[in-house]
């Protein structure tokens, strides 16, 4: 099951290239302008290192007919290594497709079945119905939906602010929320809770999306980008007759849009896999979300494993669509990072 | 005490980054058709002269007028100025028409009035065909034009170019300086141009203002400047190549008073010789210009000679730049056409001062006048 600090982990680790450059460019108190050709720059470093790996320059006088061979080597075995990293990252998967068109008697028969000759399609259904699937994935999608917006909405605007406008404890608010980074969820988990139900939000909405409305990694990301966006623009802008919501509406959005989008789907997939918090602050299946739902699957269903992993699919299968759809937008997005003038 | 006529006039005008000062007691007024030119080196003050113009910074002292108005406290966008900026900071994601007409968007101009302006401007830049592409999708110089047209499409009282041809090859740069300078013909309109080339400065402008350390130190045509530079720095940083500057002993002997120079020395003339009598200065800077030193071989009639080495000879089109070195140290270039005689890299030349001296204070570099 993933948890929340987990995901977090990752976009700490994607941000940190810009984010080492920033805290040493916002020391020396430098303006906007020259923090956000450090991001670019940290880019370019990055391109670099990719563009020329190690060893690369010794083959210098290497007969051409050699190097050339050398390199399909090379080659060769990346895709080597990487064709069984995919394997690896794939058979769960296959297995919990093929599961979930198997009978309970063929998902134990040993050796395992790996191909559903007499698929049973019923399973999906049956999950639906029996786990109360369809009321969970509704409710997921409330929550995962507004947390989704709400977060889009105030990160965007937290970064423009951090970046763009000059205002008392603007650094030391910043610290505060790249903090919140640091912090593993489960350190704050059980305050958090006593504070909803203090609310007397246990058991409701409120409790499952109000402490997800901002985001820290949103913040970091979009401020990063945001100080990107060259100066010369927002002055440009300014000229034009534009003040700080139209620049950043219609110049600063629109520029970043990539990054939203792929933003946009991370916070998508972190508030949809949630499960310990919404385990938490709820015990009703009113307000309950899928992955609770699956949880309670695997004990209503004990001796009906395709059940499961029926329901398991179908609690994902948002995610899939989701991913395939936005795939461009997600890769683009985490690889442009800093966007040139 | 500045004149109402004026189309942008700064008063007394500084700038303090942190204590460190940019812009120091500029006082400037730049007349309604004028092409202005703010040339300094880099890092003088330019952008931020420009920037403070546009209201993109505020000054720490100072009044800052344009069409007559004091407009210290006002928003740039009511400041009625328009800026191309070096990086010419088209907008990205909007195709040419959408960041020609984005000033006008703001400003609430029906779409048809819109429209008809951006066409109009479009076709005075030769910019229909483009109208319809993203900036990445223009060379340079189309970039650049796009940049213009946004600016003039507003119609302002003022227009504020930062080194905008800086970033245009060789050619495109000349072809897009002659195409500004009857663009400014054409509309009659104000501009008030950055620039750190002082061909372009002399070839574009009406008027230049050099500026240097944050001071303007000289406004005035661009052979005012030439000619009667008000310091060494002016003297050094126009023309090209730059003024030879010396610095000499004054000498007062009888009737004469010769500039003495690491042993070599030389006679002023005579309107000079009263000047410095006048002035009673000890040491000068002696500022020649290029082509008004020539090389001899003798001992001829000429004020005075100075020894040197050759030690460059370069061909610059119709003239051969021969740059020499002083028996006493420190360089002179000297312009020469086409001589009868070969120069070579070693030989050893005389130099004769046979043109314009221009005379500095060596204390205060001011220019030494009657
Ligand atoms: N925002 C700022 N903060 C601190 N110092 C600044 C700032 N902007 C400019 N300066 C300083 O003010 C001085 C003038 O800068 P300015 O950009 O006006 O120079 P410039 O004449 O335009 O130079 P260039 O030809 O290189 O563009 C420089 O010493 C610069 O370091
Ligand atoms: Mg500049």
């Amino acid at each position: 099951m993933w948890r929340p600090t987990e995901r977090t982990g990752d976009m700490v680790g994607y941000g940190d290239g810009s984010g080492g450059i920033d805290v040493a460019g916002g020391a020396g108190s430098v303006g906007s302008a020259g923090t956000g050709s450090g991001v670019v720059s940290a880019g370019s470093l990055d391109g670099t290192g990719r563009g020329l790996p190690p060893g690369r320059s010794g083959q210098l006088n290497a007969g051409a007919g050699r190097k050339k061979t050398r390199r399909y080597a090379t080659n060769g075995a990346r895709y080597i290594v990487l064709a069984g990293l995919a394997v690896i990252v794939g058979f769960p998967i296959y297995i919990t497709v093929v599961n979930s068109l198997l009978s309970s008697r063929q998902i134990a028969a040993r050796p395992p079945v790996l191909f559903p000759l007499h698929p049973l399609w019923g399973d999906f259904s049956a999950a639906f119905s029996q786990a109360h699937l369809g009321l969970y994935l509704r409710n997921s999608f409330i929550v995962t939906i507004l947390i989704m917006i709400a977060e889009i909405i105030t990160s965007v605007l937290a970064g423009y602010a951090f970046a763009y406008l000059k205002f008392p404890f603007r650094r030391l608010l910043f610290m505060a929320c790249i903090a919140t980074m640091m912090v593993p969820m489960e350190a704050t988990i059980v305050p958090n809770r006593q504070t909803i139900v203090a609310l007397g939000w246990f058991n409701s909405f409120p409790a499952l999306i109000v402490p997800f409305l901002a985001s820290g990694v949103g913040i970091f990301l979009f401020r990063q980008a945001f100080m990107g966006v060259p100066k010369d623009l927002h002055d440009a802008a300014k000229l034009d007759g534009y003040g700080h919501w139209h620049f950043l509406t219609r110049i600063v959005v629109p520029l970043n849009r990539p990054l939203i989008a792929a933003f946009a789907l991370y916070a998508f997939m972190s508030a949809w896999n949630q499960y310990l918090w919404p385990l938490i602050v709820t015990d009703t299946n009113s307000v309950r979300t899928v992955q609770i739902g699956m949880a309670e699957l695997e004990n209503v269903s004990v001796n009906h494993f395709n059940l499961i992993f029926a329901g398991t699919l179908e609690a994902a299968l948002p995610i899939f669509i989701l991913l395939i759809v936005f795939q461009r937008q997600l890769v683009r997005g985490l690889s442009a990072g800093a966007l040139k003038g | 005490m500045a004149s109402a006529s004026a189309a942008v006039a700064l008063e007394a005008v500084s700038k303090w980054y942190d204590n460190v000062p940019a812009i120091q007691d500029a006082t400037l007024e730049v007349m309604p058709g004028e092409f202005m030119v703010l040339l300094g080196p880099s890092g003088c003050g330019k952008t931020t002269l420009l920037r403070l113009i546009a209201g993109l910074e505020n000054p720490s002292q100072g009044v800052i007028r344009i069409g007559g108005r004091v407009v210290n406290d006002v928003d740039p966008k009511d400041r009625d100025v328009a800026m191309v900026f070096q990086s010419y900071a088209l907008y990205p994601h909007m195709t040419v028409r959408r960041n020609i007409e984005f000033p006008l968007r703001s400003r609430h101009v029906p779409e048809q009035e819109r429209n008809r302006l951006v066409e109009e401007v479009a076709g005075s830049l030769q910019l229909e065909k483009l109208l319809g592409r993203k900036p990445a999708q223009l060379s340079g110089g189309q970039r650049q034009r796009v940049a213009l047209a946004r600016a003039i499409v507003r119609r302002p009282l003022a227009f504020l170019m930062d080194e905008p041809l800086s970033n245009l090859d060789a050619q495109l740069r000349i072809e897009m300086r002659a195409e500004l300078v009857e663009l400014h013909a054409k509309l009659g309109i104000t501009i008030i141009y950055v620039t750190h080339d002082q061909v372009e400065a002399t070839t574009m402008g009406n008027r230049i203002a050099v500026i240097e350390g944050g001071r303007i130190q000289q406004v005035g045509t661009p052979q005012d400047i030439y000619q009667r530079p008000v310091n060494a720095f002016v003297a050094g940083f126009v023309g090209n190549p730059p003024m030879n500057i010396i610095e000499a002993k004054v000498e007062l002997s009888g009737d004469v008073v010769n500039a003495s120079f690491q042993g070599a020395s030389f006679q002023l003339p005579a309107d000079l010789a009263t000047l410095l009598r006048k002035k009673e200065v000890s040491s000068v800077l002696v500022g020649v210009r290029p082509q008004d030193v020539s090389i001899v071989k003798e001992d001829t009639v000429g004020m005075g000679q100075l020894r040197a080495k050759v030690s460059l000879v370069e061909s610059v089109g119709s003239v051969y730049r021969i740059i020499c070195r002083l028996d006493g140290g420190g360089f002179v270039t000297v312009d020469a056409y086409r001589d009868k005689r070969e120069i070579r890299t070693g030989d050893m030349v005389e130099l004769s001062i046979t043109g314009d001296m221009h005379l500095f204070d060596a204390a205060s570099g001011e220019r030494l006048e009657p």
